[in-house]
């Protein structure tokens, strides 16, 4: 079988990555700055600051934690069609999130995200063959703030029927959102996980109190966690990107630590969101050759720790869905896909994920149908090498009637939705983008999502309009 | 030191693709369709048919001719500075081609090529330093067709001073390019090979009489040659990428041979043109992800045969320098460069090869800018971990005041494009990125100053050129290479 894979790290070089990182999380450690996590850690043996709220580990600590983490996870969708098994060897692929802004893909404005918007993304992505699971985006920026988190949930699970992933910041906020996931569900989440949350570590080194409490508190719920560390090169994380990745690695293994000890055996992914800076302006480039490497970095160090893996590419510093948007994109997306990532972090963002642009999902979705295709496996022999065709059509032959051509057309070589094959002249006056926007159009106009029963409907508002009451 | 490495065969499936290709060279055998040609190959001790012009060609005096190969190939600039080897473990990017149309990316408008805009082209790559070397990128409808064989290099060496590649297709043009190419290295081809040929095998299976007759007076010149199948799935060759690739290794082998034993220790390069054929229409798709398969297949298997090699990549399907486009050609030029390609074609052309835009050229520059980063090797050690700034630095602190940070930033630790953008958005409104792109090109043509041809190589340059037109009836008034226009 021939499977197309990109290494990078020796053996040699990923134990000496992994003895950097147990150097940093035991002589440097970890600010956890949650007292229930300092208990934890306290108890099982890791030298901790109460005061300081900090702790280190070793590698007596870290290493029965790995053990318990469950190689595959179930992300299951309202819909069960919908379902995917995170780390049985099929990529995995999410939309990206949270942007604030969308753009006129045509007029090349953008302008800040609704909810209405958020409402139709969501209903793209459900649509869109190739994207697995949904990250909210955009922001629904005219949803007032203290209810904007059940909102965000809200409307998704009104818009698509695949499985939702999104930070939860506050611990308040876990059986309101968990609510809402079991109401459209109709399960618990222990049975029917429709619902996974991303912890984001804040470089260098810190977890976020009212984010981990939320996160200890949703482990026990069955919710899976995607630990994913976001160090920058050059700001929160060191300059090379070898110092970022073991940035990255310490605190995952930090989170990997904590809530395996909360849950054993509860489902956790290792989440790539380390990036570079741009060193003018400070702010974060999510697509370079960089973010390829240390994809792979991380990758490879999260496979040394038995870990189920979650890679960042596709999403693209481009302000509008052009060239550099598929070059750079393209580039992240196959490496991190090459690399052996169980899941990416993939479709629709621009500038630095800040912008949803509808022609960039449908383009993406594309993007992703070719990646599958470098992905599959190919089996070399003689059926596939088509001997018996090349020995009988000889020199200066022609392969056109074969019976094999006919049988292996549709087979072998993919067919993109939208990307355009055929003559210059089909295409004259029809730009890729205005298609891909056209298209996106369609879908819109075309595509409905199986509504929530009457009685989740009514429970959802419930819990929405019960919140905003509370903060009143 | 850790690279990134794309690996796809495994070493059985190395060996059994191995085993195909020589069941294909030695059973089926290869139409060589020039008598020149088959001579060798008896002399050799292969099984000929002179009536019919083919040979089979036993494994044994494959990996004999595979021996004389040098494992290093040069290909010299006009200006030595440019020179670039391919096989020395460096990477270098080829300007692709030949393609008919100019595209305005602005306006969606194509026109087709002519001499004005060969030069034109020329003087771009010359100006942009991703450019390693070329292809004439475009073809010269306005040249007489009896010396355009002639004039397009011509032009193209007056107007670059990196190395040439191209196709030579009729016999009669070899001996006056030669001496065009040794006026321009100011010597043997040998010593100084400004220019390399593209021998282009027709599949399934065969050579071209009059090109592969040029390309052996050429090889014996000093030339050195990129072998360069270009078998098309469900076409002219097998519908699977494997069975493509089957195909290209065993017409690129038998080229191997050919060359080798007209001209033993010649530089040949092994090429990889296979691609898809789109089942609707019929035309070549060069931007799949099939292709970038072939691609990796052929690089595999050149280094499984101690040849170097160059991918096919960055060229696209797509109609425009689109989104479809950067996607499509970073995909194909990553398998590529992480494959482990000598060099790869790149730059510039869109819509099957068909179409050559200087925005996308420009483009392109920073895709391949990018591939270089990303093939880079980079240490793995404790000077790159930094362990010590991350003690220093601990739980919430700030690395932007380190001197690691200003040492490893200056040091190239994250590359820069030199037009994507990056920054916040509103820099970048009304400033639409191919737009940008075809202004700086149009700048470093403003700008950018090739050196001249010495003026009597120029003179006999011209010379050749006279000669053979003559001896051609050419007619005398017809477009000149050296050209006037800007």
């Amino acid at each position: 079988m021939a499977r197309a894979r990109i290494t990078y790290l020796s053996e040699a070089e990923k134990e000496f990555v992994h003895q950097k990182t147990r150097e940093v999380l035991g002589k440097v450690g970890v600010a956890y700055n949650t007292p229930k996590a300092i208990d934890l850690l306290g108890g099982a043996g890791a030298r901790v600051d109460r005061e300081a709220l900090t702790a280190r580990l070793t590698w007596d600590v870290i290493e029965p934690a790995l053990k318990t983490v469950p190689r595959t996870v179930l992300l299951a969708g309202r819909d069960s069609s919908h379902d995917c098994v995170l780390g049985d060897d099929r990529l995995v692929t999410t939309s990206d999130g949270m942007t604030t802004y969308m753009l006129d893909d045509v007029t090349g404005e953008r302008r800040d995200g609704t909810t209405s918007d958020l409402a139709d993304v969501t209903r793209l992505c459900d649509a869109l063959s190739e994207i697995d699971t949904l990250w909210p985006s955009p922001n629904p920026g005219d949803s007032p703030a203290d209810v904007l988190p059940l909102v965000t949930q809200a409307t998704m699970v009104r818009n698509s029927s695949k499985h939702i992933q999104d930070e939860v910041r506050t611990p308040q906020m876990v059986e309101p959102i968990l609510e809402i996931y079991e109401a459209a569900c109709g399960a618990s989440l222990t049975d029917r996980p429709c619902f996974s949350v991303t912890n984001c570590t804040i470089a260098p080194l810190q977890h976020d109190r009212d984010m981990t409490e939320a996160g200890l508190k949703l482990v026990d719920r069955g919710v899976p966690v995607f630990v994913l560390p976001m160090p920058q090169s050059g700001t929160t994380g060191p300059m090379t990107l070898l110092g970022t990745c073991i940035l990255n690695m310490a605190e995952l293994l930090s989170g990997t630590v904590l809530y395996q000890l909360a849950h054993p055996g509860c489902a956790l992914i290792s989440g790539v969101g380390s990036a570079v800076a741009d060193m003018r302006t400070g702010g974060y480039i999510a697509s370079s050759p960089e973010i390829g490497l240390i994809n792979l970095i991380c990758l490879e160090m999260s496979r040394f720790y038995g870990l189920p893996t979650q890679a960042t590419g596709m999403s693209a510093d481009a302000k509008a869905a052009n060239f550099q948007a598929g070059s750079e994109g393209g580039m992240t997306a196959l490496v991190a896909a090459l690399g052996g990532a169980d899941s990416l972090i993939s479709t629709g963002g621009l500038d630095g994920v800040q912008i949803s642009s509808l022609a960039k999902y449908v383009l993406d979705n594309d993007q992703i149908g070719a990646l599958r295709r470098y992905l599959r496996e190919d089996p070399i022999n003689e059926t596939t090498a088509l001997m018996d065709d090349i020995l009988e059509v000889g020199i200066g032959g022609h392969f056109l009637g074969r019976r094999s051509t006919r049988r292996f057309s549709r087979s072998e070589v993919w067919r993109p939705q939208v990307f355009q094959r055929g003559t210059f002249e089909e295409f004259i006056g029809r730009p890729l983008v205005q298609e891909a926007a056209a298209r996106a159009r369609d879908i819109l106009a075309e595509h409905e999502v199986p509504p929530l029963p009457e009685d989740a409907e009514r429970h959802i508002d419930g819990v929405v309009s019960g919140w905003a009451a509370r903060t009143a | 030191m850790a690279r990134a490495r794309l690996t796809y065969l495994s070493a059985e499936d190395r060996d059994f693709v191995h085993e195909q290709v020589v069941r294909v060279l030695e059973e089926v055998g290869i139409g060589y369709n020039t008598p020149e040609a088959i001579e060798l190959l008896a002399e050799a001790g292969a099984r000929v048919d002179r009536t019919a012009l083919t040979a089979k060609v036993p494994w044994e005096l494959v990996e004999r001719c595979l021996a004389t190969c040098p494992s290093e190939v040069r290909l010299a600039g006009r200006d030595p500075r440019h020179d670039v080897v391919v096989g020395d473990g460096s990477l270098t990017f080829c300007a692709d081609g030949t393609a008919t149309y100019v595209l305005d990316d602005l306006t969606g408008r194509r026109e087709e090529g002519s001499a004005a805009w060969l030069r034109r082209t020329m003087r771009l790559y010359d100006a942009l330093p991703e450019v390693d070397y070329a292809w004439p990128t475009i073809s010269a409808r306005d040249l007489d067709p009896l010396t355009a064989g002639l004039e397009i290099e011509a032009i193209s060496l007056a107007n670059l001073t990196k190395h040439v590649q191209d196709e030579v297709r009729d016999p009669a043009h070899a001996p006056p390019l030669i001496e065009i190419f040794e006026a321009v290295a100011g010597g043997s081809l040998w010593d100084r090979p400004v220019f390399s040929t593209i021998d282009c095998t027709v599949a399934p299976l065969q050579h071209e009489r009059e090109m592969t007759e040029a390309t052996v007076a050429m090889v014996r010149a000093g030339v050195p040659v990129l072998v360069l199948p270009m078998p098309l799935s469900g076409t002219t060759a097998p519908m699977t990428v494997l069975g493509t690739m089957i195909v290209n290794v065993a017409e690129l082998l038998s080229a191997v041979v050919l060359f080798q034993l007209a001209r033993p220790g010649c530089g040949i390069i092994s090429g990889i043109g296979a691609g898809v054929a789109d089942m609707r229409s019929g035309l070549y798709l060069c931007g799949a992800p099939e292709c970038a398969l072939m691609n990796v297949i052929g690089v595999e298997m050149s280094r499984f045969y101690g040849l170097p090699c160059t991918g096919s990549a960055i060229t696209c399907d797509a109609k425009a320098a689109n989104m479809q486009a950067g996607a499509e050609g970073m995909l194909t030029g990553a398998a590529c460069a992480l494959a482990g390609a000598d060099t790869i074609l790149a730059f510039g052309c869109s819509d099957g090869a068909q179409s050559l835009s200087f925005a996308k050229v420009l483009l392109d520059c920073d895709s391949v800018g990018a591939l270089r980063r990303l093939v880079r090797a980079d240490p793995i050690d404790a000077t790159r971990a930094l362990v010590d700034d991350i003690a220093a630095v601990g739980p919430g602190g700030h690395y932007l005041g380190r001197r690691s940070t200003r040492q490893f930033h200056r040091a190239g630790e994250v590359w820069q494009p030199a037009l994507w953008q990056r920054g916040p958005f509103e820099s970048y409104e009304g400033r639409p990125l191919v737009a940008e792109a075809a202004a700086r090109a149009d700048e470093l043509l403003r700008t950018h100053r090739v050196d001249p041809l010495p003026e009597d190589v120029a003179a006999e340059v011209d010379d050749v050129i006279e000669r053979f037109a003559r001896s051609a009836g050419a007619p005398g008034a017809r477009v000149s290479w050296r050209g006037g226009d800007a």
